[in-house]
């Protein structure tokens, strides 16, 4: 397990991180989420052993990062945002370094394998210097890959990237975390829906909320919206909706022939067949219907809306 | 100690990728090999022509080896490459060994121009090897404290030419504390004097090897290199 444990860090007299706690399980895939400048990297360095925490602690599987680090580094792979390099050095070269250095043996087949799950075999050969940005991310990730480390700290690992890269490396990650606990971090919301199983949200250095994606939402909105575009709309219908125990309100907003109805419900209970079977006894015509559950970034603006008001 | 040697090994591969190395190596291959030329036509000893050698060469060194020892810690802090080390498993005294002992074998590989001379005065003449072996111990040792000197510089800025500038006046001033020091007598001389690094060389130069300069020159390196590695903690 990881623990972080009441981690403060001032920056000389500003505040990154305050006094944030959180606990990470094995063979979880835990998104970071937060705007710029919430905390997100200072944290990542502090737990790759970077950076000093003012106060507090961090374990990584039973090893203090700053008592007994090289323990610690030893099961941590850490991706940094500006994902330095030894940019002189052809990939092989480069990979070879950073195998030695982790004291790895078998260090071609090390190699080998962290380069076929990451794509870059065919520019193994190459200088980093000259490799686009997507590839230079490979390498940083193929790099922090080697070993096989418990857990993986993946700080913005997307960013700058174009759209495709961006889906091969998400797809990358998503494979990793077979093996891997991985905590990554973003600004990204689709991000994290696509690949995590937890969500750690920060914001000026707090913890607001720790959660999965989908508890998330739910605890946020309380209620689920179903909202439906029909023909033939008839007063009768709301009536016999608001019948329903789950269905808390049915708002009606006309538009010419079509209607649109709002029907707020108990998040829990599945309404769809009910609503759909009134509609279909009273003859209205259904031309959409879609279930409205909060998205990430609703939840995400309301989240850091409240604390700035507090 | 593996490790630090792979530290080793990368500096040392990153000397070759940049034309400092190359400048480096070509002026002073320039520099000692016309002085080497007027000391044989003009001294005509060859007992005395390697101490005359070495004796320029420490002036020389103390100009060129900021140039080699800048980039040390200075240029990864720059690109950011510090991390990847200071991430990696791997203490911080295994990293400042690391790049000392990279930077000191690019050192010894610009020294070993002087085997030529060497190799031409045995064919020439009959040099004193004594001397010889004590003037090549006093210059290595006086390169480590060097370089050892100029990573401290080179840690304590992310700019290359501050960490030049910083290592110029590292070593100038211990060198200029010799020459301060003949301005006093009795006990402040020689307490300045011990400072002095071209003073500890000066008898290595005259072919004596004397414990208290192999210490002086250990301990200036070994304080130096615990103090680079407590700027880097410091910066946590």
């Amino acid at each position: 397990m990881i623990e972080v444990k009441n981690v403060t860090k001032y920056y000389s007299n500003v505040k990154a991180v305050n006094d944030l706690s959180f606990n990470i399980q094995k063979g979880e895939i835990v998104g970071f989420l937060g705007p710029n400048g919430a905390g997100k990297s200072t944290t990542l360095k502090i737990m790759s052993g970077l950076i000093r925490p003012s106060s507090g602690s961090v374990s990584i599987f039973g090893f203090d990062v700053f008592l007994h680090p090289i323990e610690a580094k030893a099961k941590i792979g850490y991706l940094s945002e500006k994902n330095p390099l030894y940019e002189e050095y052809s990939v092989e070269e480069y990979l070879k370094f950073i195998a030695r250095i982790k004291g790895l043996t078998n260090i071609n087949k090390e190699i080998q394998s962290v380069a076929d799950k990451v794509f870059i075999s065919k520019v193994m050969g190459k200088t980093i210097k000259t490799l686009s940005k997507g590839y230079k991310q490979r390498v940083g990730l193929a790099a922090a890959l080697l070993g096989g480390p418990e857990l993986l700290l993946l700080d913005e690992p997307t960013v700058g990237l174009d759209p495709n890269q961006i889906v091969d490396i998400r797809n990358v990650i998503k494979s990793l975390g077979a093996t891997s606990t991985i905590l990554l971090s973003t600004h990204i919301l689709q991000e994290v829906s696509a690949i995590c199983d937890k969500v750690i949200i920060i914001n000026e250095g707090n913890l607001i909320a720790i959660d999965e994606p989908e508890n998330l939402s739910r605890r946020l909105s309380g209620e689920n919206r179903l909202i439906l575009t029909v023909k033939n709309y008839n007063p009768d219908v709301a009536n016999s909706l608001k019948n329903i125990d789950a269905i808390s309100n049915v708002e009606v907003e006309n538009d010419q022939d079509l209607t649109k109805l709002l029907i707020f419900s108990q998040s829990e209970t599945e309404i769809q067949n009910d609503v759909l079977s009134i509609l279909l006894n009273k003859d209205v015509q259904i031309i959409e219907m879609k279930l409205d559950a909060l998205s990430l970034e609703t939840i995400f603006q309301k989240l850091t809306k409240g604390q700035d008001n507090a | 100690m593996r490790k630090v040697w792979w530290i080793a090994k990368k500096e040392l591969d990153l000397y070759f990728v940049s034309p400092i190395a190359y400048i480096v190596l070509f002026v002073l291959s320039l520099i000692s090999g016309y002085y080497f030329y007027i000391f044989v036509f003009q001294v005509k000893d060859a007992v005395v022509i390697m101490p005359y050698l070495f004796s320029l060469l420490a002036s020389i060194f103390l100009f060129m080896s900021p140039f080699y020892t800048m980039r040390l810690i200075a240029e990864e802090k720059k690109t950011g490459t510090i991390e990847v080390l200071l991430t990696s498993p791997i203490s911080k005294g295994e990293i400042v060994v690391g790049k000392f002992l990279g930077s000191f074998l690019f050192f010894s590989l610009l020294l070993s121009v002087t085997f030529l001379y060497l190799l031409v005065l045995i064919i020439w003449g009959s040099p004193d090897f004594g001397v010889i072996l004590a003037n090549y111990i006093g210059f290595f040792l006086l390169g480590a404290s060097f370089i050892s000197l100029g990573l401290v510089a080179s840690s304590l800025t992310k700019n290359q030419i501050i960490a030049a500038i910083l290592t110029f006046l590292f070593l100038l001033l211990f060198w200029l504390i010799g020459w301060i020091s003949s301005f006093f007598q009795g006990g402040l001389k020689s307490f300045f004097n011990y400072f002095s690094l071209i003073e500890h060389f000066t008898n290595f130069n005259r072919g004596i090897i004397d414990s208290t300069d192999l210490i002086f020159f250990l301990s200036v390196v070994t304080f130096n290199l615990f103090l680079t590695s407590k700027i880097l903690s410091h910066e946590e």
